[in-house]
Order: structure tokens, then C-alpha cells, then sequence
């Protein structure tokens, strides 16, 4: 309240306005800080304290030290698999569904009577999500006697091979599942694409540039910001994926789609192991934030920003 | 559109001295356009039309005849029989419940996500990098471990078997949002601000006056998302919320199928079809706003 | 720093609540229940006896009880249960109830969040696989003194079911459907292939004839760690030891038995292929492999024949587990589908042990519940059924009484620790089958880290 007053006195002088941006600042986040002190704050400690605890989430947790750092790290084998698998599926198809949702968007930006119905039709694949429906498709198209078999098959390539059965090539069916819900990032970049000036395109034409010249020149710096956002994002969705090992696979074959949360999710509640689930949380933490950190501090050589400060 | 017309107009123009053989090699790759854009879009909403075909199979065929997309004949018991619902209460419940929730949470996720945004993207304060990442953090810990303390918050707020947890944090941002915005609004000029505050503007009005119109696509993003992600949530939902009668639509779904007895799929499906006319009403609603060009006109100016 | 710490403590605060809640269990159970008929309780009416019971009601004391009860299932259970708990409030005007029902998936996670929270239901229906951990944290409500003070009247229960849902000769969880393990066979590829089904197989005869099946039409056969249980029981063992801190066995030859057998099965080429049982899943009753044909068995729950049949469009046919020749006792016996317990910390246990009565010996609730979680345990009521079932419910009631006769007793519930086992087993499995693992290397390893896991659960 105080900060608010303070604030709508006019005032004078280059310190006065420095405070003044200093208090406005904080009142326009401070929903977020409220909220954060409310709702999250006390979670989050809570499963940092618990990562130090034996708990089965029935009775009292009881103070174990490192013990399920260290048995993470020598005797848990499933989950250094875990971590390999997620570590795998973020790196790849983090870009793979950038890289097609930049390309579709770029498309259907393109105005054009249809250019509606289409949007829609690529972005209802996000809409239905993880839903049985989803699973039960997806199983059935890389099924040995599937449609993709099928389609090889037509173009003289016999093929029985059970996608989502051998553990070369599982995981790749989820990545291919993650490339096709492309929907949201595709939308992000509609509304970057839109926010990009019409008037530097025509000037542009009229200094004689081109599709392509122009691409380079004007849309993708000017995208950067929505490019950035998309890569934190995907990265961080990338790695916190659960729902394609939960609902399609379960893990298998062989613990070769054992999605990291999903192990911890089991090791929670399958297991009732909160304690190790909450050291497993933490662990995913730390490596989520080093990798958005790294993002952040590259980001100051690619992204361009119209309000450069 | 208008801007987009005209820039459409002039290519047209400058190409009328071109020959008929470029106009054709328009329409050809106009029409290749066309054709690759459709066929790729069946491949990509085959799924959900097979969920929607199924919705119209005999229940106990659906797994039968997966293989199959077009139904063999045609029934509508599927959604007679998924309507009613259960323990008294049809759809029509809970579709009133989902709205009600997930409309109360997206206006407090867009106003929050818009607000706090601004905050983050336009003023430099001490402790801002340190609140940052307090925001990003809370996107990087599985709700698996906060979800038993946070229960503890609501009841001790005496808020569980209400909607309050499922809407009330959606006002006070989500990170998805608020750090989405901020990209958004880091594209936009700060001259453009400046020049505003000369003109006696203050940094509210700034914010009125200038980011809000300048950020309706974002905006619009957020609206569809989050709206979208509040329809689809059954969890929260199924920790906070007890009585049938409060029930949403993402969790009432789930009632359809149980594994150790005998599940409807039919049902199930047909309620499923049925729930994604809301978000797909909505999506066609507001992509509109991503296709005219508002967030130009600022710049003219 | 200040706000650092003060933000450090109330964690503290709360972790230390979490404590309390999970103690608040403890204290509570600890307390020996004496049952007094203050609160409404029809204790005295035979339960075929509707008229009685609806004239008990009137007895009731006026405080108005709010029970909220907890079930997973399907549309139709949720409707049938909600009919039973409309009747009761007719009966006993002061009792309504709060209902949350919810699906398989999410009940579990849920029931841990409210047993966490202190926030559990006066009444929830519990799975068979987690008695034991509720009943080690004490959250589960002892039933034995409100059967001793006549509101729970077992008489008409037999003492095995009982048995299945007590700890120390006391009961916990009252079983609400009868059910029992049953080999699914479907009958056109046993045509088809020429062979016939006995009532019960020798592993000999199962492998025998899987093989035949296979040779003549290709079908395959499914089994899966599921089996070692029943082994254990042929031999008179249970799987686990009495105290849960270890298998019920000395060495590992009946996993070496088990892994054995699948490595054979995968050799000669007639067991289904790990790959596929990836996308046919066979615990999803839509996906698994009876289901297409792919395989021409399953082994399941009685309660799920129905349900298969349906699905798969079929006639399929029931059989018991299979044993072996030199077993000591027959493998197959009664186990409960599911179960009502208690909340350890409910305000109105005389009401809620009085609801479960109800539940469970009430002609008129289980007309209205018909069997749909299950064959019903209290012998009046099963008898009032005989008339009114399908074709193929009286088939299972068929299968079931003939099981009766023959069965052993059920094993004590599992301990804790036994559903990380059972993720063990089936890693391990799938590795032998891919042929990652010697049968020999698995048994070891499931034998010392099952043990170890078992003694970390359960020892002191």
C-alpha cells in the first residue's frame, strides 16, 4: 500500500524516478509474489526438507540424511535409465517440434480463405492431449501389423517390426507422438508472427527484397523472443514429460521409455517412497535449471529484442 | 488484413506484366499448396476423427474394429447413454461446473499473466532476477511432491470440496503465461513507452494505453491455452473437489472406464467428442484475433 | 535473512504436521473400541428382514451424521452404490452421505493425499494390494469389537473371507465380492486346435497343449509372474513370510521354476512376444491379447469373465490355475474383488461399522448392488440371488462354488513393499523373455533384492 502512495506522488529528479520505477515495478509483480508466498513457497521447501527423509507418505518421515542421494546414484540402475531415456527425448525433440512448428507456422501465416480451417486442424492434435483415445491410436498405427507397416509394405518394404515393442525404436515413436502435438508452439509463433510490423515488410519490398531476404532480415530476428520462449519451454515440458510414458508404454520395453517423472511418480505412489521421489524431484531441479540457465545466458547473443535496454 | 491486402495487391500488381505461363506456375503451386497442406492436415487429425467415429460404434466393437475408421452403422446410444451421466447428475452438470471453472481461471490467468508481465519486462528493481527465477522454478519441480503440501495449505484455507484451489492461484500467475508475455512485450519498442510518458502518461497508463493493445496476440495465446489446459485437468479436480455434483467434465470422464470391470467406451468416447467442442469453439474464436492485424495500428502512430 | 529463516520454519511447521496427522492415526486406532448402541444401529435385525430394519430406523438418535465414502469404478457401480447409500439415509433419516466416487488410476494417489492430510473417508473401498500398508499406519478402523457387540453380524460369512481381510485375528476390511483366480480360454481356438481344456492342468498339460494350439493355428499363450504366487502355493508356502520381512521360502527355486518356464516358453517359440505385449497390454482389459486372438488364454479374476466375454465377442471358457504334479495342496482358493474399510479416524465408527453391515448382509442393498462387485459373501443374500442372473453371472457363480469346495485358504494380504516386488518380477520377466537375463540370474536377483526390499518395509 505504502508503495502505491508513494507512487502517485508526482515527484522530481532523476532519484525520485529511479524509486518510483523501483516501487511500480513491484507492484505490478506483486500478485506473483503473493501468490508465490502462499501457494508455493511452502511446497516447494517442504520437498526439499522431505528429499532428506524417509517417508512413505502414510506416517511420519523420518530424517535419513543423503541416503537416497547416494542409493540414486550407486544402486538405482532404473534410475540412471530414466535419466538417460528423458535426457534423450528433451534433446531431440525439443527441436525436432520447433523446428516443425516454425515451418507450419510459416505456412499457414500464408492469408488465405482455408488459412482458418487449417490453424485448426493442425493444432487439434494438442487439443486431445493424453487421452485414451490418443494411446490407444498411436498403438495401433505402430503395431506390427499396423499402418505404418502397412505403408512400408506398399512401397515394397516388408516390414514387421513392432515399433513400440523393440527398444531401439520406442522411444522414437514418442518423440514422433511429441513432434505431432507441435499445436501449441505452432500457435505461439502464429501470435509472434503476428506481432511483427506488416509496414517493415512492404518497406522491404520496396527496397527490392525478397521471400527469402526478407525471412532472414525481418522474421526471424524479430522472432527470436517467441523462438526463446519456445525453447525454455519445450526444454523444460521436455523434460518433465509424464503423461506418453504413463498412458502408452508404462516404461517399456526393457525401461527404454521410463520417463524420469513418471519413474518418480511410481517411486511415489506405486512404491509410497515420497522421500526418494522428492530427492528425485530435486535432482530433475537442478538439471532443469542448469539447462535453462544455459539457454538464458546464450540467449543475449540470438534474441533480439525491440526494447533492447 | 487490410495492410496484407494491399501488400497482396501490389505483388499482384508488379506480376500483371509476367506472362500466362507464371500465372499458371501461381495457380499450380497454389494448388500444390493446398493439396499438401490437407493431406498432411488428415494425417494429422486422424486420430481425433477416429475418436469421433468411434463415439459412434457399438461399444463393445470399438477395439474390435480400431482398424476400421467408418463405423459399420451409425448409433446415437453412445450419446444418450454418456449424457446421463451418473449418481443423478448428467453432462449437463458437469459441463456448467467445467465452465464455470475454467472460465473463473482464465480470467485471472490472462489478467495476472498481462499484469505481472509488464513487471517483469518493463522496470528494473532490485530482487527482479531473484523473483525470476523463483517463477521459473516453480515450472521445474513435478507436482507429484509440492501436490500433498499444497493439499495441506487448501485445508487449512478450509477451501477443499470447493473450486477455490482450482481458480484462486490462477490469479496470482502462472509462469507459462507471465514469462510469455514478457517475451511479448520485450518486442515492443520502449520508444514507444517513452514517448507516451512524455506525453503524461504514467507507467499504468503506459500499460493501458500502450502494451495491452500491442500484446493482443499474446494475449489471445493465453486465453486459448489457458482455457484449454483448465478444460483438460481432471487431477486437481480429483484431489480438491468430492462431490459428484461439482464434478467437471475432464473428471467425470474418467468414470467411464474401469479396469477391473466393465468400462464404456462408446460412452466414453462420445462424452470425450463432445468435450472438445468448448475448447474447439474458443480456439476458432479467438485465432481470428491472430490473423487481422491489431498490433499494427500502434505502430503507425 | 530474517524472512529466510521465518519461511524455513514454518516448512518445518508444516512438514512436522504432516508428522501429526500421520500420528493422529496411531493414537486413535490404538484406543480400544467399546461399542455402545447410542448412535443409530440396527444390530438387532436380520438382515432378511427389510421390514425390521425400517422399523429399527425410527430408534435412531436425531444428531444428523454426514459419512463420506470413497469407491473406484465404472458409471454402473457409481449409480448402484449411490442407489445403496440413498437407502440406508431412508432407513436412518440422521445419516446421509457424501459420495466421492473416482477411477482406478487416480484413487489410490488421492486416498494417499487425504491419509496424509488427516482428511480420509469414513468409509473406503480398499484393494486387496494395499490392506497392509493402511493397516501398518494404523489408519484402518479394527471392525472385530462391533462384530463382537453384534453390529457387524458375520454369521453367514465363512471364516476364510473373513480371513482375508484380518490382521492378528482381528477384522479390518470386510470382503464385498467373492472372486477367484480363473484361467480364461477362448473356446474357438481350442476348437480349432483340437484340444480340450480340463478343469484343472498340470504346467505339463498347459505347456503341452500351448504348444499344440500354437503348432495348429498359430495362436499364442500369455502368462506372467502372476503364476508364482500359485506355485508358492502348491507347495504349501506363502509367498511371503508371516512377519513380511522376507519370501516364504528358504531358497529361490520357485522363481528359478518360474523364469525357467518362460525362458522355455520363448524358446519354443509359443509364448507371446515381448514386443507386442507392449501394444497389448495385457492388464487393460480392451488391449490384451485374448481380446484379438492373439493369444487363446488369460490369466485373471473370476469377476473379469464378464467383462472379457463382452469384449472379446466370444465364448470363452473358465479353468483353475494351473499346479504341478507333486504339488501338497490345491493352488486355487477364494479372494475378496475388494473391500470396505473404515477410517481409523472417523468420528461415528458404530455408524460406519453399521453401514458396512449393511452393505454386506442387507438383502434389499445387495438386490440393488447385484453382484456387480462381485459374488456377495453372506450366504442368505447369495441365496436370494439364484433367480435373477444373466447367463453368464451364474456361470461365474457356478465357477465360484465349485472353487469353494475345493480351495485352500486365501494368503495373508500382502506386506508393504510387495507392489515394488512386482515391478521387480516384471522387469525381470521381460528381460528374460527378450533374453537379456538367465532365468538363473533373475531368480537370484529377485530373491536377494525382493528380501532386501522386504526387510527394508518390514524389518525393525
Amino acid at each position: 500500500m505504502k508503495k502505491v502512495r508513494q507512487q502517485r506522488k508526482p515527484s522530481g529528479g532523476i532519484r525520485a524516478v529511479l524509486c518510483h520505477e523501483q516501487a511500480a515495478g513491484y507492484v505490478f509483480i506483486a500478485p506473483f509474489i503473493i501468490g508465490f508466498m502462499i501457494f508455493t513457497i511452502i511446497p516447494i521447501i517442504a520437498s526439499f526438507l522431505l528429499a532428506f527423509t524417509d517417508y512413505d507418505i502414510l506416517s511420519k518421515p523420518s530424517f535419513i540424511g543423503l541416503d537416497n542421494f547416494i542409493k540414486m546414484f550407486t544402486a538405482d540402475s532404473k534410475f540412471i535409465k530414466s535419466l538417460e531415456v528423458t535426457f534423450f527425448y528433451a534433446v531431440v525433440s525439443t527441436p525436432l517440434r520447433l523446428l516443425m512448428a516454425l515451418v507450419v507456422a510459416m505456412i499457414l501465416v500464408r492469408p488465405s480463405k482455408l488459412s482458418a480451417i487449417y490453424r485448426a486442424v493442425y493444432y487439434l492434435p494438442s487439443i486431445i492431449g493424453g487421452s485414451v483415445a490418443v494411446a490407444v491410436m498411436w498403438k495401433q498405427i505402430f503395431s506390427s501389423d499396423g499402418v505404418i507397416n502397412a505403408l512400408l509394405m506398399s512401397v515394397g518394404i516388408p516390414c514387421e517390426q513392432s515399433w513400440l515393442g523393440n527398444k531401439n525404436t520406442a522411444i522414437w515413436v514418442l518423440i514422433l507422438l511429441s513432434v505431432w502435438q507441435f499445436g501449441s508452439s505452432m500457435l505461439i509463433f502464429l501470435a509472434g508472427l503476428k506481432q511483427i510490423p506488416r509496414t517493415l515488410y512492404e518497406a522491404a519490398i520496396v527496397d527490392g527484397a525478397g521471400k527469402i531476404q526478407s525471412f532472414f532480415k525481418i522474421t526471424l530476428p524479430l522472432l527470436t523472443p517467441t523462438i526463446f520462449f519456445n525453447l525454455v519451454m519445450q526444454t523444460i515440458n521436455g523434460f518433465m514429460a509424464f503423461t506418453q510414458s504413463y498412458i502408452i508404454t508404462g516404461g517399456k520395453p526393457l525401461n527404454s521409455t521410463l520417463f524420469y517423472a513418471f519413474y518418480l511418480y511410481q517411486k511415489a505412489f506405486t512404491n509410497y517412497d515420497m522421500g526418494y521421489a522428492c530427492a528425485m524431484a530435486w535432482v530433475l531441479l537442478v538439471i532443469v535449471a542448469s539447462v535453462t540457465a544455459i539457454l538464458f545466458k546464450s540467449s543475449g547473443r540470438w534474441v533480439y529484442y525491440e526494447s533492447k535496454e | 488484413m487490410e495492410q496484407a491486402v494491399t501488400a497482396d495487391k501490389k505483388r499482384n500488381r508488379s506480376k500483371q506484366s509476367g506472362s500466362t505461363s507464371k500465372k499458371i506456375k501461381k495457380l499450380a503451386s497454389s494448388t500444390i499448396y493446398h493439396v499438401l497442406v490437407t493431406l498432411f492436415g488428415i494425417v494429422m487429425i486422424y486420430p481425433l476423427l477416429w475418436m469421433i467415429m468411434s463415439s459412434f460404434k457399438e461399444s463393445s466393437s470399438i477395439f474390435r474394429d480400431a482398424d476400421n475408421l467408418i463405423p459399420e452403422t451409425f448409433m446415437f446410444e453412445n450419446y444418450t447413454n454418456g449424457w446421463k451421466g451418473f449418481a443423478d447428475y448428467s453432462f449437463g452438470t458437469f459441463f456448467k461446473n467445467s465452465f464455470l471453472i475454467t472460465i473463473t481461471a482464465t480470467i485471472g490467468a490472462v489478467a495476472s499473466g498481462v499484469i505481472i508481465a509488464y513487471g517483469f519486462a518493463r522496470f528494473q528493481f532490485k530482487g527482479k532476477n531473484f523473483w525470476f527465477s523463483c517463477m521459473m522454478l516453480t515450472m521445474m519441480l513435478p507436482y507429484q511432491v509440492v501436490m500433498i503440501p499444497q493439499f495441506l495449505i487448501f485445508q487449512k484455507l478450509n477451501w477443499i470440496n470447493t473450486i477455490l484451489p482450482l481458480t484462486v492461484p490462477h490469479f496470482f500467475g502462472q509462469a507459462f503465461f507471465i514469462f510469455l508475455n514478457m517475451q511479448f512485450i520485450k518486442g515492443i519498442p520502449k520508444e514507444m513507452d517513452e514517448a507516451a510518458r512524455i506525453d503524461g502518461c504514467s507507467y499504468y497508463g503506459v500499460f493501458t494505453k500502450i502494451i495491452l493493445p500491442m500484446i493482443v496476440p499474446s494475449i489471445i495465446t493465453t486465453c486459448i491455452f489457458s482455457f484449454m489446459w483448465r478444460w483438460d485437468d481432471f487431477f486437481g479436480a480429483l484431489l480438491y473437489l468430492n462431490k459428484p455434483s461439482s464434478y467437471p467434465v475432464s473428471l467425470a470422464l474418467k468414470m467411464f472406464a474401469d479396469p477391473s470391470s466393465q468400462s464404456d467406451w462408446g460412452a466414453m468416447f462420445a462424452m470425450s467428442s463432445l468435450s472438445l467442442v468448448p475448447v474447439f469453439l474458443i480456439f476458432i474464436f479467438f485465432q481470428k484475433y491472430l490473423v487481422e492485424g491489431i498490433s499494427t495500428e500502434g505502430l503507425k502512430g | 535473512m530474517k524472512r529466510k529463516i521465518s519461511l524455513l520454519l514454518t516448512a518445518l511447521l508444516l512438514v512436522s504436521c504432516i508428522t501429526g496427522c500421520g500420528n493422529a492415526g496411531t493414537s486413535n486406532s490404538g484406543k480400544e473400541v467399546t461399542p455402545t448402541s447410542t448412535v443409530a444401529s440396527d444390530s438387532a435385525t436380520t438382515p432378511t428382514a427389510a421390514a425390521d430394519t425400517a422399523g429399527n430406523a425410527s430408534d435412531a438418535s436425531d444428531e444428523q451424521i454426514t459419512l463420506r465414502m470413497s469407491w473406484w469404478g465404472n458409471q454402473t457401480r457409481n449409480d448402484l452404490t449411490i442407489q445403496v447409500l440413498d437407502l440406508y439415509t431412508q432407513l436412518h433419516p440422521n445419516v446421509t452421505f457424501e459420495t466421492e466416487p473416482s477411477d482406478w488410476s487416480g484413487y489410490f494417489d488421492k486416498l494417499a493425499t487425504q491419509a496424509a492430510t488427516g482428511s480420509m473417508p469414513d468409509i473406503i473401498q480398499q484393494d486387496y494390494g494395499q490392506l497392509s500398508t493402511y493397516y501398518d499406519k494404523n489408519l484402518m478402523l479394527n471392525l472385530q469389537p462391533y462384530i463382537e457387540s453384534g453390529v457387524i453380524d458375520t454369521s453367514r460369512i465363512s471364516g476364510a473371507v473373513l480371513a482375508s481381510g484380518s490382521f492378528n485375528e482381528d477384522l479390518y476390511a470386510m470382503c464385498i465380492g467373492l472372486n477367484t483366480p480363473v484361467l480364461l480360454y477362448d473356446k474357438e481356438t481350442i476348437q480349432a486346435a483340437g484340444v480340450t481344456i480340463p478343469e484343472q492342468m498340470t504346467y505339463q498339460e498347459f505347456f503341452a497343449i500351448s504348444k499344440t494350439i500354437f503348432e495348429k493355428t498359430g495362436v499364442q499363450t500369455y502368462f506372467d509372474s502372476g503364476l508364482i504366487g500359485m506355485m508358492y502355493r502348491g507347495e504349501g508356502l506363502t509367498m511371503y513370510s508371516a512377519d513380511g520381512t522376507s519370501f516364504g521360502s528358504e531358497d529361490d527355486s520357485i522363481f528359478l521354476d518360474y523364469f525357467t518356464m518362460v525362458k522355455q516358453a520363448m524358446d519354443e517359440g509359443w509364448h507371446v512376444s515381448p514386443e507386442v505385449l507392449v501394444e497389448k497390454d495385457p492388464n487393460i482389459v480392451e488391449t490384451m491379447p485374448l481380446i484379438d486372438q492373439t493369444t487363446w488364454n488369460s490369466f485373471t479374476n473370476s469377476n473379469q469373465y464378464t467383462t472379457i466375454s463382452n469384449t472379446a465377442g466370444r465364448d470363452l471358457g473358465m479353468s483353475m490355475f494351473p499346479c504341478k504334479e507333486d504339488d501338497v495342496q490345491q493352488v486355487q482358493y477364494l479372494k475378496s474383488s475388494q473391500f470396505l474399510t473404515a477410517s481409523a479416524t472417523t468420528e461415528y465408527p458404530e455408524v460406519v461399522a453399521d453401514f458396512i453391515n449393511f452393505f454386506v448382509t442387507s438383502v434389499d442393498a445387495n438386490k440393488i448392488l447385484n453382484g456387480e462387485r462381485g459374488v456377495p459373501v453372506d450366504s442368505a443374500v447369495l441365496a436370494s440371488f439364484s433367480d435373477r442372473l444373466t447367463p453368464q453371472e451364474q456361470e461365474v457363480f457356478d465357477f465360484i462354488d465349485k472353487i469353494n469346495e475345493v480351495a485352500t485358504p486365501m494368503d495373508p494380504p500382502t506386506p508393504s513393499g510387495s507392489s515394488e516386488i512386482g515391478t521387480l518380477l516384471n522387469d525381470l520377466t521381460e528381460q528374460v523373455r527378450y533374453g537379456l537375463i538367465t532365468p538363473e540370474d533373475a531368480a537370484e536377483q529377485v530373491f536377494t533384492e525382493g528380501n532386501d526390499i522386504l526387510m527394508g518395509e518390514n524389518g525393525q
